[in-house]
Parts: structure tokens; sequence; C-alpha cells
């Protein structure tokens, strides 16, 4: 086992661990660390796989921007835990199926390819490659994207205005 | 293996050299910042431990050390232990790409003065300086105290909003330097350092970066007059100790990155470069406190006002400006 | 091997962390060992500027920042769509000029509507 091998499946088990612990936390806020640090995690496993640039990104929107903002939303909703079931079994019987179906389904995906368990060679997408690719080939996707984040971010103000008149709470 | 044994050996004295440096360098900050805010306002500033009051970082720090740490008892254990090392540990990560001088040449191995030389640096910078919100945030959170809760969140939405124009103003700097390698970038600036060619994005810069290090005129998040001590009101001994050391490798951090982006780097005659960029920091950094004894607070819409009106804007506008002039 | 200088490089960052930890834990350390503990007295409690503490902080609140998390989640995005773009600004130079004289233009859109809208300025409440 070379370090690197080490590295992944150290890593991995970090990701899955933190995932796990933060699906079963019951106080919000300690969900959210966990879950940084399991996209910690995810962004050093695609640095070591040869995405340096996706892995800064990753953290960057995930851990840096999108946690932020549940750290905003869970501060706006009931912080103290509810009684009952951590998973009350309408949420985790839907949820056990679907994650069986796609476990199923992502095996035999992965054993009917031929080229499983052929090693993987070691590749490197330097960032100015990685640019290259996509404003030559995804450029037009690239600026649809951002109108759609233009509208999203539009309907979101627009649903964060109407709701604001409703909420009659104290400023920070 | 050989070499793989001397790079690793090399890479430990140099981690050594500069954390030692920066922490000592952070300690005595401290004495600096206040002599020099005392000289500001007409006082004598500490001078009673050693002569010229040398000796105050030492008094310091063993006051911070033997001083009893409280955790409140509605705190959130964890997380109130945590905060403090992760404002400390993001601001010492992001001088690991920041390069003190040119490669060497020692028994001839090249030895690069740098800890690493990312391919991607200036996104690293950007990634820690987003986890940086974390401990400002969490530290608030944990504390349970109205007065550091209201810190945190006022500490994480400036942080945020401050983040995009401190993002904005370096994409310039990518577009001149083509790209993200701090190493890189210095290499760039073998001609004139970017500050000539990029004023605008430096000023940006410059206010972004000290509305990031939460210091006044933007130190909200810890305005004393109405939130006691903000994110930190709950700490103290030696976990305060461990905020206030994040703070000021912050600043030096920050003082780094100026030097590095814009004044050109180690370059600079007659002086060793790895003086040059200390000289730079320095500089910078006393900027930075000589505001800080200038400017009053400001109010919190005028804060959001220059962030997202102004700065966010001038930085668009100059990214399409100097986009046009790379070309033509 | 292409993978070699970024395991170095990830191996540099990682023992520099260590160090760092290293560095911050000792003073901890050290400052149990020597710290006198007085118990008793109501120094655990939260600080309320002397009074007794009314409460816990965690309650429902509105946090009127949290549209700036939402406009700067959606405006982060697409500022790192930008510096890819910038790494490469040049390669094709009309074309370049023109994407990146639309994507601010979307990006100044973002803006425009959140100023209209009055997410910058501050609401007072009644």
């Amino acid at each position: 086992m070379t370090l690197y091998t080490a590295l992944f499946y150290l890593l991995g088990a970090l990701i899955v661990a933190s995932t796990g612990v933060a699906v079963t936390r019951r106080n919000l806020v300690h969900a959210v660390v966990y879950l940084i640090l399991s996209f910690f995690g995810t962004s050093l496993l695609f640095y070591l796989l040869g995405a340096p640039l996706l892995a800064a990104l990753w953290v960057i929107i995930y851990a840096g921007a999108i946690m932020v903002l549940f750290l905003f939303i869970i501060m706006m909703t009931r912080a103290d835990a509810q009684a009952g079931p951590l998973f009350p079994p309408g949420q985790w019987i839907p949820a056990a199926v679907l994650g069986l179906l796609y476990l199923v389904v992502g095996s035999l995906m992965v054993l009917a390819v031929p080229e499983t368990g052929a090693e993987l060679r070691p590749a490197v997408a330097a960032p100015r490659n990685f640019a290259l690719h996509l404003f030559e080939t995804h450029w037009l996707s690239v600026e649809i994207v951002s109108v759609l984040l233009l509208v999203a971010l539009m309907g979101a103000l627009y649903l964060g205005r109407r709701r604001e008149t409703d909420v009659s709470g104290e400023e920070p | 293996m050989i070499m793989w044994f001397a790079g690793l050996i090399l890479l430990i004295v140099k981690l050594a050299v500069v954390l030692g440096f920066l922490l000592f360098l952070a300690a005595y900050l401290v004495w600096v910042e206040r002599k020099f805010l005392a000289r500001l306002q007409i006082r004598y500033g500490p001078n009673r431990a050693g002569r010229y009051g040398l000796l105050q970082p030492i008094a310091d720090t063993v006051k911070m050390l033997t001083k009893e740490d409280t955790i409140p008892d509605g705190a959130d254990k964890g997380l109130f232990c945590l905060a403090p090392a992760v404002v400390a540990m993001t601001a010492m990560l992001m001088f690991a790409v920041v390069p003190f001088g040119p490669e060497l040449s020692v028994f001839g191995r090249k030895v690069p003065l740098v800890i690493t030389d990312l391919n991607i640096g200036l996104l690293f910078v950007f990634a820690l300086s987003s986890l940086g919100v974390y401990g400002v945030a969490l530290g608030g959170w944990a504390s349970n105290s109205k007065y550091s809760l209201l810190g945190g969140i006022r500490g994480a939405a400036q942080m945020i909003s401050y983040e995009l124009a401190l993002g904005l103003s370096l994409v310039p700097i990518v577009m001149l330097a083509r790209s993200f390698s701090v190493v890189d970038i210095v290499q760039a600036q073998e001609r004139y350092p970017f500050i000539l060619v990029q004023p605008v994005a430096f000023v940006i810069f410059m206010i972004s970066a000290m509305a990031e290090s939460k210091r006044i005129p933007f130190d909200l998040p810890e305005a004393e007059n109405e939130l006691v001590a903000g994110f930190h009101t709950e700490y103290s001994g030696i976990r305060f100790g461990l905020f206030f050391l994040g703070e000021y490798v912050h600043m030096q951090v920050l003082g780094a990155l100026v030097a590095v982006l814009f004044l050109g780097g180690w370059r600079g005659p007659f002086l060793p470069p790895p003086v040059w960029l200390f000289i730079k920091i320095i500089l910078v950094v006393l900027f930075m406190i000589w505001t800080r004894g200038t400017l009053p607070r400001l109010r919190y819409d005028q804060l959001m006002t220059l962030g997202w009106k102004m700065l966010i804007p001038l930085a668009l506008l100059n990214i399409v400006v100097t986009g046009a002039v790379v070309l033509f | 091997m292409p993978t070699q200088g970024l395991l170095f490089d990830f191996l540099a960052v990682a023992l520099y962390l260590l160090v760092g930890v290293v560095f911050a834990v000792v003073p901890l350390i050290l400052s149990s060992l020597i710290v006198k503990r007085s118990m008793g007295a109501k120094r655990e409690e939260t600080y309320e500027s002397g009074m007794q503490t009314i409460g816990s902080a965690w309650i429902q609140f509105t946090v009127a920042y949290y549209i700036y998390a939402l406009i700067f989640l959606a405006f982060d995005v697409d500022v790192l769509y930008l510096f890819p773009v910038a790494l490469v600004y040049g390669s094709y130079p009309m074309r370049d000029l023109v994407e990146v004289l639309i994507f601010v233009g979307i990006l100044s859109l973002a803006i425009v509507y959140a100023w209209c809208k009055g997410v910058f300025e501050w609401q007072h409440q009644k």
C-alpha cells in the first residue's frame, strides 16, 4: 500500500464518518460543522486525484458560501432539538429505499463496465488546462449557468422580501 | 529516496523558521501597535517592562498563560474550544504560499524560498479566508451569550460581503500574471510592481483586506461600546490569546499578500529578498495601524454600502477595463 | 509520476498545519497546567453587564443579514467562473473580451436588481 492509497482511504473514511455524524446530529449547528469537515475532506480528495482547481472551488463554494447561509438559516429557525425519534419512519423508509436502489444501480453500472478493476492512471488537470477546456468547449453552458444564477438570486430575493414582512423579529 | 528525505528535512526547517518568525512577529506587532497608537495619541505607550517596553510581549504572554480561562455555563464546549483555533489556523496557513525570496541554490540543490508553490495559490488563500468566517461565527454562537452571538453574525456577514470584493479585485492580477501561483505572480512583476498598473485593484484589495481582518474602522463584530467585545466576549486566558494571535498573524499575512500581489514581493535593490518582504509587510501593517488611529468606526449601513455599492461595482468595472487594455 | 508534485505539496501543507497545531496546542496545555482554578462564585455565568443572565442566546430571531449570505452565494459562484477566464485570458482575444463583458454584465444586473429592490438599504423596524 503506497502513501497515496493510504491517504485515499483515510480521506474516504473521514468523509463517510463525518457525513454520518452530521446526519445523526440533533443540534443543527453541530451538523453544519461536521458537514464542513466532510466537504473539506472531499476537497482534499479532489486535490489528491489531480484536480486542484476543483478542490479550491469546492471549499470556497460549499464550505465557504453554502454553509454560511445554512448557519444563518439555522439561527432563524428553532434551535432547540425537537422531541421524538431522530428519524421518523416517514423519513427514513423512503431514504433507505432510494439509498438501496442507488447502491444496486451504482454497483451494477460499475460492474458492467469492462474497465472495472483496472488501475486508474494518475493524471493532473493543471488549472490552465482546466480553464482552457472550460472555455473552448463549455463556454455557452457557463453563460447559461450565470443567467440561471441571476434568476435564482432574483427569485430568492423576492421570496426573502416577502418573508421579511411576515416575520416581525428584532434585528441582530 | 534520499532526495525525498532531504526535501522533507528542508521543508521542516523552512516550516519551523517561518512559523517561529510569524509568531514572534505577531507578539512584537502588539508592541508596535500599542507604541505607535500611543504616539499618534500623544501618549507614551508601554514603557515599564524593559527599555521602551520591549519586554511587554513577554509579560503579556506570561499573563495570558497564567490567567484562568473560563468556559461559560451555557456554552457549547466543543465548538467554544474549536473556534479560536480555526481563526489562528486559517490565518497561519495562508502564509504557506507566500514566497519570501527567489530560488536559492544550496550544494547544487534548488531550494525554493516558499513553503509550497501551489498552482492554485491564490484560490488557496481565498478558500482559507472563506473558512476563517467560521472561527468568528461559531465562536460567537458557541458562547451562548447575546453579545457574542450578535458579534459573530455581524462578523460573518461583513466577512462574506468583503470577500467578494477581495476576490473580484484579484481577477485583473490573474489576467496580468496568467497564473494562480503566487510565485509566478511575483515573477510577473519583474519590470514593475502591479500597484503601478492596478492602482484601483490595490485600493479595493487593501480596503477589503482591512475589513476581513475586522479592525477599526471595520471592527463592528467586536464594537466594544455596544457589544462589549463582540464574538470573543466570553473568552479569557489563553483561548482569548489564540484569538488575539490569530488577528495579528492575519494582519501579517494580509500585509504579505499586499506585498506579494501588488508591491513586487521580495524584489528590491541592495538588501536581501526576505528583508525586502519584511519591510513591505511592516509598511502595510503600519498603514493599517495608522488607519486605526485615524478613523472612527463605520455604521453598519455604511459598511454594507461601501462594500456592495462601491467596491464591488468598481471591481467589476476594473475587470472590464483591464480586459480591454490587456488586449489593445 | 505526475501526481508526485501534488502529493509533495499536499504533505507540505499538511505538515505546516501540523506544526501550526503544535504551536497552538502547547500553550493551551502549558496554561492548563499552571493556571490556578477557583471554583464556586458565579464566574461561569454568561456575561450580561453584571446582571443575572436572562435566558439563552439560542433563540429564534430574524437574521437580517441572511439576505447578504444569499446574494453572496449566487455571486460567489459567478466570481469563481471569472477566475478561470482570467487565467486563460487573451488566448482568443476578441472572444474573451466579449465573454468577460457578458459575464460582468450579468453580474452587474444582479447587483443592480438587488440595489433597486433596496436590499442594501438598512431597514428600520417599526
